[in-house]
């Protein structure tokens, strides 16, 4: 009997401690990088050609989450449309943006380059396109309540697991055709908190959505300003040349010949009147 | 030359004054369709004292202080001022109604040209002797502006590329000069008028 109940206990330690060891711990990281995305197979940097950016206003945009490296890298599909119908909607009061199109991941090929962006421009009848990178970081620890977890119990009601998910996205605008990168704003943020053995899984994906939604609302805020810097670069850059596709910029130019000829006109009728 | 015309010269002195500011400046204070949509009413007379370039901007400032030097010593600086605030606001309004492809102008040639058209028109009555050099920029300012309109480039012009010029803010600024130097004298021949009747 006292051998059966030795026994017994073996097992029972042996099976609740398999339950704690299915639980990875240390941390897990999803990444979608921009530069895998549109440099896949680059050994060096890529040369720089002086090329002059032509944007006709209103701009078509396209917005995309980069596509990850791996299977269920990154945000859920429907999780990604809902950030990026955000993205969307902050963006759609700006008179030189004509349209804003979400772009679903299933047309952006991972390591798919220039030549996958040219085709989603085409498809999709962009001009521009900001691509967001992201790279999440998820750790995992246990707290000193997790040797209640030995109670059976304690696995459903104490929560002696803690994690910390660190989320920074990254907006990336670039011109389809001259593939230059016209302005990029970067989002952050950290959520942290704890949950029971049970709950564990579930808690984590909401704080790794909340982490996105997170990054993504304060990318935002700094995405307008960043546009808002450019709107004011592209009148002095000599690079950047913007045009109305049906309007255009005009000026109340008299001339330096017209002006010269008033001059002499006044100039004649005072001396001739004075 | 200051006292001659002190609204003119006030208003060339802004314009470059702004032209110095920086684009962030200029930005807020141009003519903007959408903004001015948007209830941003100042752009339609400050629009008219930011320029694309310092140059854009010293042409524009001579060509008003110019057509100033007709103008505002014939009708009084006061009046002359009256009349470039309202005109600003008028020729603002119809590029508005009338250039429906226009998005964003700047310049004082607008005015300028009003302030010609108003000097040339009430100098052609009050000094004859100067008509033929007045016919002569009559028609060279017309011709400019024709050649604008239909050929759509900048006739002697520097502007930075993707800029047209706005030959409607011409044309509207010279119909508004013309409009104001013809009610200009219909008031003056009917006060003449209405003092001869009481004389007799």
């Amino acid at each position: 009997m006292t051998r059966f109940l030795t026994l017994f206990c073996v097992l029972a330690l042996l099976t609740l401690a398999g339950c704690a060891s299915t639980f990875e711990h240390g941390g897990k990281r999803q990444a979608g990088s921009i530069v895998d995305y549109l440099y896949p197979d680059a050994k060096e940097a890529p040369k720089m050609e002086p090329t002059v950016t032509h944007l006709r206003l209103p701009v078509r945009v396209g917005i995309a989450f980069v596509p990850g490296a791996g299977h269920g890298a990154g945000p859920e599909e429907a999780a990604k449309t809902q950030l990026l119908e955000r993205v969307k909607g902050a963006f759609t009061q700006y008179d030189y943006i004509g349209s804003i199109e979400v772009i679903p991941s299933a047309y952006l090929r991972p390591r798919g380059g220039f030549a996958n962006l040219d085709q989603v421009a085409r498809m999709f009848n962009l001009d521009v396109i900001a691509l967001v990178s992201y790279d999440q970081v998820r750790f995992n620890d246990t707290n000193r309540l997790a040797v209640l977890y030995w109670t059976l119990v304690g696995a459903y009601l104490i929560k002696g697991d803690q994690y910390d998910v660190q989320t920074m996205v990254d907006a990336a605008v670039f011109d389809v055709r001259s593939r230059k990168l016209l302005f990029r704003a970067p989002g952050t943020s950290q959520v942290k908190g704890s949950a029971t053995l049970a709950g564990y899984g579930k808690e984590v994906r909401g704080a790794q959505a909340d982490g996105y939604a997170q990054a993504v609302e304060q990318m935002i805020p700094q995405l307008q300003t960043r546009l808002a810097g450019f709107k004011e670069r592209a009148r002095s850059d000599p690079g950047i040349q913007v045009e109305r596709r049906d309007g255009r910029q005009g000026a109340g130019g008299i001339g330096w010949a017209a002006a010269l000829l008033l001059m002499v006109v006044a100039w004649a009728i005072g001396r001739r009147h004075a | 030359m200051l006292r001659r015309a002190p609204v003119s010269f006030t208003i060339g002195a802004i314009c470059l004054l702004l032209a110095c500011a920086g684009e962030p400046v200029t930005a807020g204070l141009e003519w903007e369709r959408m903004a001015i949509l948007h209830g941003e009413v100042w752009r339609l007379l400050s629009g008219h004292v930011v320029h694309f370039s310092l140059s854009h901007a010293g042409a524009d400032a001579l060509g008003l202080i110019a057509a100033g030097l007709v103008a505002e010593p014939l009708i009084g600086s006061r009046r002359f001022a009256l009349i470039l605030g309202g005109g600003a606001l008028l020729v603002s309004l119809g590029l508005l109604a009338l250039a429906p492809g226009l998005f964003e102008y700047r310049g004082a040639s607008g005015l300028a040209m009003l302030a010609a058209v108003l000097g040339g028109v009430l100098a052609w009555r009050r000094h004859p002797a100067s008509r033929a050099i007045l016919a002569c920029a009559g028609l060279a300012l017309a011709s400019k502006t024709l050649w604008e309109a239909c050929a759509h480039t900048a006739a002697f012009t520097e502007l930075p590329a993707g800029v047209a010029v706005a030959w409607q803010a011409h044309l509207l600024g010279a119909v508004l000069g013309a409009w104001v130097a013809h009610a200009l004298q219909s008031s003056a021949s009917g006060e003449n008028h209405v003092w001869h009747r009481r004389r007799t």
